[in-house]
């Protein structure tokens, strides 16, 4: 099923597939950056996913790495599609897929908040889950932990 | 858009219900964090004329408790006990999640006992999370003794989970591997009557509450998430299944041999209202804990002997370089554990996809419209986990 | 200054009593400001020694009946079965900080709670609770007791707008959008013994109803049936919207505006709204005994014209209060058992169902009033 879907896109995005897994226990096509909605778009029109499940943001410390997970509700599809985005640890930012897919937006808000990854033309793009002043992005392997807070030492 | 205390609104506004000379003006509430139907600390900033909600914001994070940051810096076996805080009324099936994560990536085969023990305790799980949640519905909607009527069925199921877990809301049962502690032949027999006690009680519960005309009155037809609305705001679980779409993850994508067990997924609209309304997503809580008690019932029949671990899968076992993503069916929807191994003994990554974060991200298109009194019913038949939203 | 108007028989006695005791212990005439004096603090005294356990005792069943209805016991602690709980929770509330937040209005804020203890007190206190024990026996009885609860609504108005605090203010403006639906089938369904009695005084509607039960108003003669018992569920119906009790308690919905009307009241301000909704229920289950129960005869129509018993004054009091509080358990019953109606529904229900209904009810009762004037 995975190799069908994933087939459908490399013929339908060409270039922009950069690489198709199907082995192991998490199969993915891995998408270039500015094609990502386009290749959303194709997996909701030719292969039924019609829920974006999860979007996970990942720091490789020599590069950034954003997961997306489809299911496909109402066709029953058995497992989900994912898609992979690698981004330099630069300048982590791709475009947002929440104007299609309404349920991206706090995903993709959490993951700016936790990871630090931008995404572009995101209509509500700030943080969610940490106030609004906090410095820093948690989930970033070289994020250190702060030991004071607004003049608190934490460190006691 | 409109900035109101620093919040940003969207959206046009719902047409005043006043005739236009008379002069109103816009009323901002912060409902929460300290109200007493947010379910916890969900702030809900709420724009309103009069009593008509015209627009309203959930602000989440309160309850914020860097679950993933710890997951990461914690070897796997110690990290079990952190999602458990998560969806606290609903822990086991948490912990299976991670464990069935973490077990895919490893290809760990569970014993046949184990699968059927994980089952058992998560259905349990299950039947006290709703049993919560209807009667805190019916809490939400004026009527205060049904809600302490599921509670006394509530406090057996926790007993008897305790009897074996040792633990009453957060259990630390699961292991990777298969599960802590076995439950004797006295115990299962002992759950098996604690399931025809709970369905005879189902009655009782029907009468009091679901059934009340005003009860009806307040929730058909009231506060719709409706099909497509649900597709799009990635809305699962009892939700999903009330708005009409036959979706179980027990059933699409069987784990833990859930293939095992003959049931059928309870899918609205039911004998009142209509799909997609509060009291459809009520009452299809009310019949998922009928059909848990069923599977609970036919895994204590069909019990397997043999051993509840893997003996080769010890304390400080670590799943090699390798990463996959397992969703399960907890009671507020699709939980998901994202976990990216480097081999080492700590995870690399772990993404939880809590199903309430997801579920309530939907309020603020839903909201408009409905009346203050209308608004409770929608947080309160969405059900949702605060620890879970923020984690 | 026409006192015998203002009391029954016995508190008038009573008073006159006191009055000439008091004149004579100081040595002059008992003129009017002795008679006026002494009738106000026997009204004070009734009314304290009835009402004000009462309502004590009212809290501590609807505990009670609480408990039963939910599988608890209650409380059971404090003295005998519990039965100082109140008593207890009372010194609590009389020592804890009376705190005012900044940004209350607060004259208003502090001034509220007396209204709307004032106004239900004051609303009891024209209650026949037996023969010749009405504290203020005024012609216009009915008439002041729907006047006091739509006093009442000012108090609570007041407590919502001074308490700066949003979601009191939506409870106040909930009572007042309560207030003037339930009103108009309230006093509309009380309209129809009156019409039939031919009085607005407590004490006539009662004397009316002399006799065994066939001639309580509910089911008069039989055939008032008709008109009665629809007209005494109008009534009791209204009257639960009246005490903001469940399923009609939007102004303080606990699950919707926290606490409604008094979020910010704490300590003994917040007691002076918690006794008087009790006080309430009592003051409504007593007008509803008045108009449609026979008041304080009994049902074998063994007390003698006004009520008496063989002389025995306690006799009328044990089958009015005894009636009072029957109704009373139920309003307490009902708020265990039934979820709460939404705003809209309530005033649905007030102006589209019960105000028809009573309205007809009045048309029919009048009706018969006729035929039965021409036979």
């Amino acid at each position: 099923m995975h190799a069908e879907a994933y087939k459908t896109l490399q013929d339908a995005l060409g270039d922009a597939i950069e690489e198709v897994v199907t082995e192991g226990t998490q199969p993915f096509a891995r998408v270039r950056a500015d094609s990502i909605v386009e290749a959303a778009k194709t997996l909701r029109e030719k292969c039924g996913a019609d829920m974006l499940h999860l979007v996970t943001g990942t720091d490789f410390k020599d590069r950034f790495e954003v997961a997306y997970h489809f299911a496909g509700i109402e066709k029953g599809a058995s497992d989900f599609f994912c898609l992979k985005v690698t981004l330099s640890h630069d300048d982590p930012v791709l475009p947002t897929l929440a104007h299609d897919w309404p349920s991206a937006d706090w995903f993709e808000r959490e993951t700016w908040d936790l990871v630090g990854i931008r995404f572009e033309g995101h209509p509500h793009h700030y943080r969610i889950l940490l106030p609004e002043d906090w410095e820093g992005h948690p989930l970033r392997k070289d994020y250190e932990f702060p030991t004071t807070y607004h003049g608190i030492d934490c460190t006691k | 858009m409109t900035t109101i205390q620093g919040v940003k609104f969207e959206g046009e506004a719902v047409a005043p219900t006043l005739p236009r000379d008379i002069q109103t003006d816009e009323m901002v509430f912060n409902m929460g964090p300290q109200h007493p139907s947010t379910h916890g600390v969900l702030r809900v900033v709420v724009k309103t004329d009069g009593e008509v909600v015209l627009d309203c914001h959930p602000l989440i994070g309160n309850l914020h408790r860097c679950a993933e940051k710890i997951l990461e810096n914690l070897t796997y076996t110690q990290g079990m006990p952190y999602v458990d805080r998560m969806d606290y009324l609903g822990a086991l099936n948490n912990e299976m999640g991670l464990a069935l994560a973490a077990e895919k990536i490893a290809g760990v085969e569970i014993p046949k006992r184990a699968q059927y023990l994980r089952v058992i305790m998560c259905e349990l799980n299950r039947v006290i999370s709703h049993l919560f949640c209807a009667g805190q519905f019916g809490l939400d909607m004026g009527a205060f003794t049904p809600f302490l009527y599921m509670f006394r069925e509530r406090e057996e199921g926790i007993s008897l989970i305790n009897q074996v877990t040792g633990g009453r809301l957060l259990y630390h049962y699961i292991r990777y591997g298969g599960v802590t502690r076995d439950a004797n032949q006295e115990w299962l027999d002992a759950a098996h009557k604690y399931c025809d006690v709970v369905r005879s009680h189902m009655d009782e519960y029907n009468n009091l509450l679901t059934y009340n005309r005003i009860f009806l009155n307040r929730t058909c037809g009231v506060a719709m998430i409706d099909k497509d609305t649900c597709l799009r705001y990635a809305v699962t679980g009892p939700i999903l299944r009330a708005a009409g779409i036959q979706r179980d993850l027990r059933k699409d994508m069987p784990y833990s041999s859930y293939e095992d067990f003959d049931f059928e997924v309870p899918v609205g609209p039911f004998e009142e209202g209509v799909v997609g309304c509060s009291w459809t997503r009520h009452r299809q809580r009310l019949y998922e804990i009928e059909q848990s008690l069923d599977i609970v019932q036919q895994a204590i029949a069909k019990i397997p002997d043999g051993a509840f671990a893997h003996p080769k899968v010890t304390r400080a076992w670590k799943a090699p370089a390798g990463e996959a993503y397992v969703a399960t069916e907890s009671p507020r929807g699709e939980l998901g554990f994202y976990i990216i191994s480097d081999g080492s003994k700590m995870p690399y990554r772990v993404k939880t996809r809590g199903p309430s974060f997801s579920n309530i991200s939907l309020l603020g298109e839903c909201s408009r419209g409905l009346l203050i009194g209308d608004l409770i019913a929608l947080i309160g038949s969405t059900d949702i986990t605060l620890g879970e939203v923020d984690r | 200054m026409s006192l015998s108007l203002l009391a029954g028989a016995e508190t008038q006695a009573m008073s006159t009593h006191i009055a000439n005791f008091v004149a004579d212990f100081v040595g002059l005439e008992a003129t009017w400001p002795f008679h006026a004096l002494s009738m106000l603090v026997v009204a004070t005294v009734v009314v304290l020694v009835f009402v004000t356990p009462a309502g004590l005792a009212g809290i501590y069943l609807e505990r009670k009946i609480a408990g039963r209805a939910q599988n608890r016991v209650g409380p059971n602690r404090v003295g005998p079965y519990g039965l100082l709980q109140t008593l207890a929770d009372g010194v609590k509330l009389l020592t804890k900080e009376d705190y005012i937040k900044p940004g209350t209005d607060e004259a208003l804020f502090r001034f509220a709670p007396y209204i709307v203890f004032l106004s239900v007190f004051a609303g009891i206190c024209v209650m026949p609770f037996g023969p010749g024990l009405t504290p203020a026996n005024l012609d216009v009885g009915l008439f002041f007791f729907l006047a006091m609860i739509g006093i009442e609504t000012i108090g609570i108005v007041m407590a919502g707008w001074a308490s700066n605090n949003k979601w009191s203010l939506l409870g106040s403006m909930r009572e007042v959008a309560q207030v003037i639906s339930y009103e108009l089938p309230l006093g509309l369904s009380a309209m129809v013994p009156v019409i039939a009695a031919g009085s607005l005084s407590l004490v006539e509607l009662t004397d009316y109803q002399q006799g065994p039960i066939w001639n309580w108003f509910i089911i008069r003669n039989g055939y008032y049936a008709i008109v009665g018992i629809p007209a005494f569920l109008v009534f009791f119906v209204s009257g639960l919207a009246a005490c903001k009790r469940a399923p009609f308690d939007l102004p303080e919905a606990e699950s919707e505006l926290v606490a409604g009307f008094h979020t910010e009241y704490s300590g003994m301000r917040f007691g002076m709204f918690f006794l008087p909704e009790y006080v309430l229920m009592l003051t409504v289950a007593c007008v509803s005994t008045v108009l449609f129960l026979g008041g304080y005869h009994d049902p074998f129509g063994l007390s003698a014209e006004g009520g008496m018993f063989h002389g025995v004054l306690w006799w009328g009091v044990m089958w009015f209060m005894g009636k009072s509080i029957l109704s009373w358990l139920l309003v307490m019953q009902l708020r265990w058992t039934l979820p709460r109606l939404r705003v809209d529904q309530v005033m649905y229900l007030c102006y589209k169902v019960l105000l028809p209904i009573s309205l007809v009810l009045i048309l029919l009762v009048a009706a018969l009033k006729l035929i039965e004037g021409a036979n």
